[in-house]
């Protein structure tokens, strides 16, 4: 593939790259806070891959648009209510290290 | 006649009393079951008359049934053995079915007639015996199953009923010989005789199946071929006892040397020497006097104990055929008559005399069968006569020796003596059977002797027939001694000289018992029990071989006379000095206890049994532990991804996501 | 070439570096700001996608709503130890390890898979009102349903975070 005209496979590469670097954060980070941005990274990226592959595949389609507005109203419900439980967390654990919060271990 | 002819009953068309034999065995389970399930929980206390009631109507009925086959068959003609009340019981394969049902010939008549009579003149005597045992209501219940699984085998048709029956027998015997469960001696000598028996009954069902296998194999091509009537099933006696039968075994490959034949036939002897208590296996038969003394005469005597005699007497017409298995039972009956007769004279305890006494004469009627062959079939005979006089005469002997235990609280014959005059019914009737068993004309056991020594001779055994005079002479000297001790001189013990005559109800059966004793031998056997009634059928009195047997009875009764008249405590001493350590072994019974104990403990409990256990409990249950274990440890590992860390949980389901894509792709094997 | 093609490479090149400093840095409060560069090149892919109205949202909601929610939270609840956040490098290795090969295998599907030319263009006079009308048209093509959902989900995280950060509740004190 050459790197011009811009087509449908480097933009999913490009949201592939985003993608993994969000899951390099996600598996990496000790703090409840640094998964979150992880988090954030991928779900963006996400939205960006739908709506390139529906504008692209069907130019003047607003699916697309569509979907990435209702991830980006999930993805403002979810740091909210990931806020709402971290914030309490950090205020009764010494640390927000999320490989400290393993209660539920078998 | 080479063989009993069978043949099957055409219903209707015989008399009432042959049509419902099936009752016989029936009443007294109705017994059984009356007493056991309603009566005894009553506490009702005319139990054991009804239980006697029940088993006078069998009497009845068989002596009916007895007079109504002889009134179709008169004795001297041929006999055919009748089949009636035949149900079909168990249908296992489509031609192969397993019945239950009579069978009347007059083998199964005399055993029946045995049975009935003894049964109840025990049931009656126990009345009296037993009417202060407080488990008075179980010995009668008891007695009745006993009875009931007797007649049950006595009347068998086939070899499966007889197993079955065969069991039976054992458990009530299991069941009475341990009737007083709260002694250890009783508990172990009912242990004792229960695994002894099984572990002959293995042969026996061992040999009941490879002849029912035989009989399921053959029988198409034998119907096919027309050779045996129709309407048989595979483990019929009337088909194992039909010439056809025996030839198309016979025409088999033989099997380690033996035909096919023998094998199941010895197999099945095995069974009958444990249960009649032929050496080696007779061990259980002396401890078994642990049990009432009425059940030692009924099932220690009379009754069970000739069960194998009258398995093998019953398959005669196979034994014949296959030869070998006669051979065995005839050096077996041997070998055991002379080594019981031995051990006999060495005994104190009365009913020791008398179960070893039982051993011998067991083991001269399976010498009877084991001579007698298919061309001269004096022997069958002969050791059927000799179990019916015997029957009467021992169940006697027992039950005097009861009525003695009774009046004396002991067992010791050197306690007793001078019984003689305080009980003169028991002693008139003792000494009646004691004369009996010795053999003197004209009394029942000369002449069934007197048979038995005529076929051993006349069939060519003359080793056989040497052992056999000698136990002629040992059986009256050990029974003169328990007589001369116990019933003579002056009493030994304080309960000895306060021993009083026994209740009438006690006395009643042993006067008719002392009356058959001297009657049962004026019967004619020959003439309804006979496999050759052209050959030597007449019945008399053989000079040649009563002289010497009478001869050696009277030496024997003699020798008794000589050491136990009176004080002949020197002479006894100088005879035990004569026979040295010898004596030793012989009043420990040749130590045949000792040995069996140590082969149960050195090569069963340790060669086969600490094997298997160590098996059991590391291979079997290591195998279940390791399972436990292994689950275990299974979930142990388990629960260590179970680890309570979010990026764990993470990485594991993207692990999983990509493992599936790549698993979809490579099995869709796509583009 | 399009005229939009360098400015895809630019902000491609743009968001790969700040996601990755994202992701690696090891102040959280830098990271954050990172994330929200992340999220503005976002609103540039959105506009190269002509969806001009998306990038408005993701400018007001991402980068004005929840950047600043996420670092006001950072700054309330900082505890000293993970302003520092260094991963050990066995963690480190792993994650790369399992990323560089999602990736790898997702790459490898995109670049095998044959995609369809683009269809023929759908024009719209005013898309924002398209998207409006489609929102809550209740009928074919219509978004209402999902529209109303994930408007009760909204009312509920609503409630739920204030719950959750009520003073307290994380000791279990029942409701007053």
């Amino acid at each position: 593939m050459s790197f011009f005209p811009v087509g449908i496979q480097h933009w999913l590469l490009l949201c592939l790259a985003l993608f993994s670097f969000g899951l390099y954060g996600l598996l990496t980070r000790r703090s409840a806070m640094g998964l979150l941005l992880a988090i954030e990274i991928m779900v963006n990226s996400a939205a960006v891959l739908v709506v390139a592959l529906i504008h692209l595949l069907h130019p003047g389609k607003l699916d697309g648009q569509l979907s990435a507005l209702f991830f980006i109203a999930l993805a403002a419900a979810e740091v909210v209510l990931a806020l709402g439980i971290y914030v309490p967390l950090a205020r009764s654990r010494p640390s927000g290290d999320v490989t400290q919060l393993n209660d539920l271990r078998g | 006649m080479t063989a009993a002819p069978e043949m099957l009953a055409q219903s209707g068309r015989l008399p009432f009393a042959l049509e419902a034999l099936w009752l016989v065995p029936l009443l007294p389970l109705a017994g059984f079951l009356l007493g056991g399930l309603v009566l005894r929980p009553l506490k009702l206390r005319w139990l054991p008359q009804v239980a006697a009631g029940f088993v006078l109507a069998s009497l009845l009925l068989s002596l009916a049934a007895v007079k109504a086959f002889f009134g179709l068959f008169p004795p001297g003609s041929e006999h055919p053995a009748l089949v009636t009340g035949a149900i079909d019981w168990l249908p296992v394969l489509p031609g192969l079915s397993f019945g239950l049902g009579t069978l009347i010939d007059p083998v199964s008549l005399l055993l029946l007639v045995v049975v009935c009579t003894v049964s109840f003149l025990v049931h009656l005597y126990s009345i009296g015996y037993m009417a202060d045992d407080p488990g008075k209501a179980r010995y009668f219940v008891f007695l009745n199953l006993f009875t009931f699984s007797m007649l049950g085998l006595v009347l068998a048709p086939n070899l499966l009923q007889l197993f079955v029956c065969w069991e039976l027998v054992g458990a009530s015997s299991f069941l009475l010989i341990g009737f007083y469960f709260d002694k250890p001696s009783a508990v172990s000598a009912s242990k004792k005789a229960f695994i002894v028996t099984r572990f002959a009954d293995l042969g026996l069902l061992l040999g009941l199946l490879s002849l029912a296998w035989l009989g399921f194999r053959l029988l198409p091509g034998l119907q096919a071929a027309g050779a045996v009537p129709p309407g048989l099933e595979a483990a019929d006696f009337a088909l194992l006892n039909h010439p056809a039968f025996h030839e198309a075994v016979l025409a088999l490959p033989p099997f380690v040397g033996l035909s096919l034949l023998s094998l199941p036939l010895l197999l099945l002897l095995m069974g009958a020497a444990g249960k009649s208590a032929m050496f080696p296996l007779h061990i259980w038969l002396p401890d078994a006097m642990e049990g009432p003394t009425p059940v030692s005469a009924l099932i220690h005597a009379a009754t069970m104990v000739v069960a194998g005699i009258y398995l093998v007497a019953r398959l005669f017409p196979a034994f014949a055929a296959a030869v070998t298995p006669l051979e065995v039972a005839a050096f077996l009956g041997a070998l055991t008559c002379l080594f019981a007769a031995v051990i006999a004279c060495s005994q104190d305890d009365i009913k020791r005399v008398l179960a070893f006494s039982t051993l011998s004469q067991l083991g001269y009627m399976l010498l009877a069968l084991g001579v007698a062959r298919a061309d001269h079939a004096l022997g069958h005979t002969a050791g059927l006569f000799h179990l019916f006089t015997h029957a009467f005469f021992k169940s006697l002997l027992f039950l005097g020796a009861g009525a003695v235990i009774h009046a004396v609280h002991s067992n010791d014959i050197w306690r007793m003596g001078g019984l003689r005059k305080k009980m003169p019914l028991t002693h008139i009737s003792f000494l009646v059977a004691v004369l009996a068993i010795a053999g003197l004309p004209p009394l029942a056991g000369f002449f069934s002797k007197d048979e038995i020594l005529r076929a051993a001779l006349e069939g060519g055994h003359t080793t056989v027939y040497g052992i056999a005079l000698a136990v002629a002479a040992l059986t009256p000297f050990y029974m003169a001694r328990i007589y001369l001790v116990a019933f003579g001189g002056t009493a030994r013990s304080e309960s000895a000289k306060q021993a009083h005559e026994a209740p009438a109800i006690m006395t009643i059966p042993l006067l008719l018992l002392a009356l058959l004793s001297v009657c049962a031998g004026w019967l004619p056997m020959a003439e309804y029990i006979g496999l050759d009634h052209g050959h030597a059928a007449h019945h008399g009195i053989h000079w040649n071989i009563a002289l010497p047997a009478t001869a050696a009875a009277l030496l024997g009764l003699a020798l008794a006379g000589w050491l136990y008249t009176g004080d002949r405590r020197a002479r006894r001493e100088a005879l035990a000095s004569l026979l040295g350590p010898l004596g030793g072994v012989i009043r420990n019974k040749f130590y045949i206890d000792e040995i069996w104990l140590f082969f149960a403990r050195r090569v069963i409990f340790r060669g086969i049994s600490a094997p298997i256990a160590w098996f059991d409990r590391t291979v079997v249950d290591g195998a279940v532990n390791a399972v436990g274990w292994l689950s275990r440890a299974l979930g142990a590992s388990l629960t260590l991804l179970q680890s309570g860390q979010l990026q764990g949980y993470a990485s594991w389901m993207l692990a999983g996501t990509m493992a599936l894509v790549l698993g979809l792709g490579m099995l869709l094997g796509g583009n | 070439m399009r005229p939009s093609d360098p400015f895809f490479y630019l902000f491609a090149l743009l968001a790969l570096g700040l996601a990755r400093a994202c992701v690696c840095s090891q102040h959280l409060l830098r990271a954050t700001l990172y994330l929200a560069g992340v999220l503005f090149c976002g609103a540039a892919f959105y506009v190269i996608l002509d969806a001009e109205f998306l990038a408005g949202i993701q400018l007001l909601v991402y980068i004005g709503g929840i950047s600043v929610l996420l670092i006001f939270a950072i700054m309330l609840t900082r505890g000293p130890d993970l302003l520092k956040d260094r991963p050990s490098p066995l963690r480190r290795n792993l994650a790369l390890a399992l990323s560089l090969s999602f990736m790898g295998l997702c790459s490898f599907l995109v670049l095998r898979t044959d995609w369809p030319a683009a269809l023929p263009a759908e024009p719209h006079e005013n898309p924002v009102r398209d998207m409006g009308v489609r929102l809550l048209n209740p009928g074919e093509g219509g978004l209402l349903l999902p529209f109303e959902v994930i408007s009760v989900l909204l009312l509920c995280v609503a409630i739920a975070a204030i719950y959750l950060a009520r003073p307290g509740s994380g000791e279990e004190r029942p409701l007053s």
